[in-house]
């Protein structure tokens, strides 16, 4: 790229420059080109200015024939616009280009329809400005066929666009809109800007020829945006990507007091979407878009596909992805304080291996005020052979120093959703999947199904946070808290799913999974889970407090329930509506504060059915297990303390139907366990 | 004393800029610096104009202590109109003086004004034509009797590159009738290049020019006229000078299809050109001195 833009700088050596403007009632119009170009290249145009009605120009030509073109248009009017249009062709065997333009001294409308072939080199830009804002499109490749369409509007707005087919070596098309001031004093310096960008291209290792066939447009006025309609752009065997971005900077700064009068004031946000493959036989296609205004900075996909295929052993990937986040900090040291945050959250899919596909109805990530937010409709990927994953997370950070008291606090918290698949015949689907940050960090996914023929396959969510409390240059406390669920298999048809993941962290955290499966017909096994924890480095013990539920199996069989984990009330693991069946399966009950533990497994051979697992470990622990089983089984419970210190441990076995009700607790008056089993 | 006073015709600022419509079309070429370029200004406007003037030259008193200004006349007039333009000065000392004079002008601006370029496949001759189609009609008339110490009157009419005109200096006696009809219909222009250099351009207001004057004078009587081409080179050209007393008939006629642009380089350069910094305005500072200083010939 910079090797075109650098031909478009070098032009011009010998060639013609017209001139034409009008001007009327204290208003002006102006249009002028630049042709260098190859004796074997026709060029007509006409321009008429218009003097009754209003003042305009309205200019129209046509360059046509093989060889060497440079030409450069540009527009103006009285109101402060600028306009450029590039065409650019290197040897080429033909180039037709039809442009018109019409010119008022406050608005431009201008279209170059420009088709090139066989050039060498070939590039076509247009670009707009007003009143420091600007906007632009870019279409250019090198050994190959260009034809592009792209039109300037500007009427106090600018936008910007292009509809592009392009085949040839690295064929790229992008456009950007935006603005950036930039003023620096003696000791001060102050930005503002925003922009906006969407981009596609494509490189071929084998042949070099790749294509792409895309629509983008690119504008800013109040705000900056951009469009992309990526209808596909392949190669045989290398990549191809897109993406759009855009993104906000606000920065101002004092360093005219020294070190000691240090002040800095400063916000960036920013949010992008992608899509790329790479291999063979890629292809991806999608619409894309990206935006800032006064809501925030946000970044879209919709319809959003990517695949590649194999040849011989090779192997490639292919992915998409939507993030946003935002950073900002504020320095003062004149009054004694240092303080920061940011925040982010993204979703994405991608599939690496044999024959992957991907395909999104939506992946979109924005920032603002509300806070930061990633979202995911309609998300599958699949592939013959390799590796599927889609996630989707959000996180913020938060910091602050005040040298006045010497203190400082800095926080973080999380929320993370995933679902993958490995091995052969992979697929996850996602109906929908979304992760915000703003007084929390959460994340919640339904429809989710992750399965493999051969291989493993999981999903999950998960949250936390930490505070770490400083005082003078030390760590005074450090307390955290995290809760997840989660849910895999290993082996011949491996499936893993659930109706509804959640996980949040705010004042506490929680975890969900609603319809929380994991099951397998044969092979290594499957496991499914929650658990909640928290530490505080000021508790007595190991400052620890961990309470999980859990199930796996080993060979063939299914799990499932309605799993939760949370901390709100200290640590708390629970699952309902367990069923379980399988030759060696495996229920677990687990509570742990740091002093003392409770704990109930359960090993069984048929079915477990109409289950409640749960666990707590705040001030006391428990573990309990409920339900029914039908075949062989070896309940024991189990309880230990250590302020005062005591242990109990029951079991019980069976071979039929049994009711089964399992306890173990600790309290301040020692440890604890019942263990029951009724025949049914 | 008996003070008369005399008012003379004066016109003035006809076309305001800033209601003006105005182009430019200009080519360069990049290769060799060479450049062609034209800028056009006219206006849709009219203006009709007539007068007469009678009277005597004389000294007026101006206080009660008995102050006297010296007697004079003075006067101009410029009008112009998308490269039609008509420039007259006069200046008198004490004397009897009548003059009447009517001016007709009419000049539009509100037609498309063109530019086509064209170049052919396996050639390097670019040809770039400019068309405009702003006409222009100026008609004035004027009569002039004089009888004294001394009087200067002078006028120029051009028309995008043609010029016609008579200086009447020195003269204690003179008497004259002028009849001034130009008109432009339109203008188009031709400039052929190649990718090394301009070529050529061609410059073609299509215009004729009508210039009508019957004297007599008893000082310096000078006529001139001169006609271009396309290029702005000198096609037909003329100058005369009678010293003495004379009369004088002279009717020049000038229609051209292919005329160039204006040089703007007036070759009235006495008062026409060389006393354009004088604020006309200013008629209290332009003593006898300073008029006659004008009038250099």
């Amino acid at each position: 790229m910079a090797a075109v833009i650098c031909i478009l700088i070098l032009q011009g050596a010998s060639a013609v420059d017209m001139h034409f403007s009008a001007s009327s009632g204290g208003e002006s119009v102006s249009i002028w080109d630049h042709y260098d170009v190859d004796n074997s290249v026709e060029v007509s145009g006409q321009s008429s200015a218009g003097f009754s009605g209003g003042l305009s120009i309205d200019d129209s030509r046509r360059i046509s024939g093989p060889g060497d073109v440079y030409v450069v248009q540009g527009y103006s009017g009285s109101d402060g616009y600028f306009g450029m249009n590039y065409i650019y062709a290197e040897d080429a065997t033909h180039t037709l280009a039809l442009g018109s333009a019409h010119l008022t001294p406050e608005a431009l409308g201008a279209v170059q329809d420009v088709s090139i072939s066989g050039a060498a080199e070939s590039a076509v830009v247009s670009t707009g400005s007003l009143g420091g804002r600007g906007a632009m499109q870019h279409a250019s490749v090198m050994d190959g066929s260009l034809d592009s369409r792209q039109t300037i509007d500007i009427d106090g707005a600018i936008v910007t666009s292009q509809d592009t087919q392009i085949a040839g070596f690295l064929p790229t098309a992008f456009g950007t809109a935006g603005y950036m001031d930039f003023n620096q004093g003696p000791g001060t310096l102050k930005i503002r800007g925003e922009g906006a960008g969407v981009a596609v291209s494509s490189i071929d290792i084998l042949d070099g020829i790749s294509e792409i066939d895309c629509n983008l447009a690119a504008g800013t006025g109040n705000s900056a945006w951009a469009y992309g309609d990526i209808r596909s752009a392949t190669s045989d065997a290398g990549a191809v990507g897109a993406g759009a971005g855009a993104g906000k900077v606000n920065l101002d700064a004092d360093f005219s007091g020294g070190i000691q009068g240090l002040y800095i004031d400063g916000y960036g946000e920013a949010a992008g979407v992608g899509i790329g493959a790479l291999g063979v036989e890629n292809k991806i296609s999608g619409t894309l878009t990206a935006r800032t205004g006064d809501g925030g900075t946000s970044a879209s996909g919709t319809d959003i596909e990517a695949s590649n295929n194999e040849a011989s052993n090779k192997r490639g990937g292919v992915a998409a992805a939507a993030a946003a986040g935002n950073l900002g900090i504020g320095v003062d040291l004149q009054n004694g304080f240092i303080e920061g945050g940011a925040e982010a959250a993204g979703v994405g899919v991608g599939a690496v291996g044999r024959k992957n596909e991907i395909t999104a109805g939506t992946l979109a990530a924005g920032t603002g005020s509300f806070g930061t937010e990633s979202l995911g409709r309609k998300i599958e990927a699949s592939n013959e052979e390799g590796f599927v994953v889609a996630a989707a997370a959000a996180g913020g950070l938060d910091g602050g120093f005040d040298f006045n008291s010497v203190e400082g606090t800095v926080e973080a918290e999380g929320a993370i959703f995933g679902a993958g698949a490995t091995g052969k015949g992979n697929y996850i689907g996602v109906g929908r999947v979304r992760a915000t940050t703003g007084n929390s960090a959460d994340v919640v996914a339904r429809d989710v199904e992750a399965r493999s023929t051969e291989g493993a396959a999981g999903t999950g969510a998960a949250a936390g946070n930490v505070k770490i409390d400083l005082t003078g240059g030390t760590i005074a406390r450090v307390t955290a808290e995290g809760s997840a669920v989660g849910a895999g298999a290993i082996g011949e048809s491996a499936y893993a799913g659930a109706d509804r993941l959640k996980a949040e962290s705010g004042d506490s955290t929680e975890a969900v999974g609603r319809g929380l499966t994991a099951s397998v017909e044969d092979g290594i096994g499957a496991g499914i889970g929650a658990i909640g924890a928290t530490y505080d480095s000021d508790r007595p013990g190991s400052g620890w407090e961990v309470a999980s539920v859990s199930g796996d199996l080993i060979g063939g069989g299914e799990i499932s329930g309605n799993f939760h984990a949370d901390t709100g009330q200290s640590a708390t693991a629970t699952a309902n509506n367990v069923f379980a069946f399988g030759d060696d399966v495996y229920l677990g009950s687990h509570a742990d504060d740091g002093r003392s533990s409770s704990d109930v497994d359960t090993f069984f051979s048929g079915v477990f059915a109409d289950g409640r697992l749960r666990a707590y470990a705040g001030d006391s622990t428990m573990a309990l297990q409920k339900g029914r089983v039908t075949g062989r089984f070896k309940s024991d419970v189990e309880a230990y303390s250590t302020d005062p210190l005591d242990h109990s441990f029951k079991d019980k076995k069976g071979n039929g139907v049994f009711d089964i009700n399992m306890k173990a607790w600790t309290d301040d008056t020692g440890a604890y366990t019942r263990a029951k089993k009724e025949v049914v | 004393m008996r003070i008369g006073f005399v008012y003379l015709l004066l016109l003035a600022g006809l076309i305001s800029s800033a209601s003006a419509a105005s182009y430019t079309f200009g080519v360069d070429n990049v290769t060799d610096g060479s450049s062609f370029w034209i800028h056009r200004q006219s206006a849709t406007m009219k203006l009709d104009l007539s007068g007469s003037v009678e009277g005597d030259i004389l000294p007026i008193a101006v206080t009660p202590a008995g102050r006297v200004l010296s007697p004079f006349l003075s006067g101009f007039a410029d009008l112009a109109a998308n490269d039609v333009r008509l420039r007259e000065r006069t200046a008198a000392l004490q004397g009897t003086y009548s003059s009447e004079g009517v001016v007709s002008l009419r000049s539009e601006a509100e037609a498309d004004v063109n530019r086509t370029y064209f170049k052919p496949a396996g050639s390097d001759l670019w040809t770039i034509t400019l068309e405009e189609n702003w006409p222009v009609t100026l008609n004035a008339t004027k009569t002039l009797d004089y009888i004294g110490k001394g009087i200067n009157d002078r006028d120029c009419a051009g028309n995008n590159g043609d010029s016609v005109g008579a200086s009447f200096l020195y003269n204690r006696e003179l008497s004259r009738e002028r009849n001034v009809a130009m008109r432009l219909d339109r203008l188009n222009a031709t400039v052929v290049a190649t990718n090394e250099t301009i070529v050529r351009a061609d410059v073609f207001p299509t215009r004729s020019t009508l210039y009508d004057i019957t004297s007599h004078s008893t000082g310096i009587a000078d006529l001139r006229y001169r006609q271009t081409d396309s290029r702005g080179d000198p096609i037909n050209l003329g100058e005369e000078r009678y010293t003495g007393t004379y009369d004088i008939t002279r009717k020049v006629e000038m229609v051209l299809i292919y005329t160039n642009e204006t040089n703007n380089t007036d070759w009235l350069s006495c008062c026409i050109g060389g006393c354009d910094d004088i604020d006309p305005c200013q008629l209290a500072s332009w003593g006898e001195e300073g008029i006659f200083d004008c009038a250099c010939r």
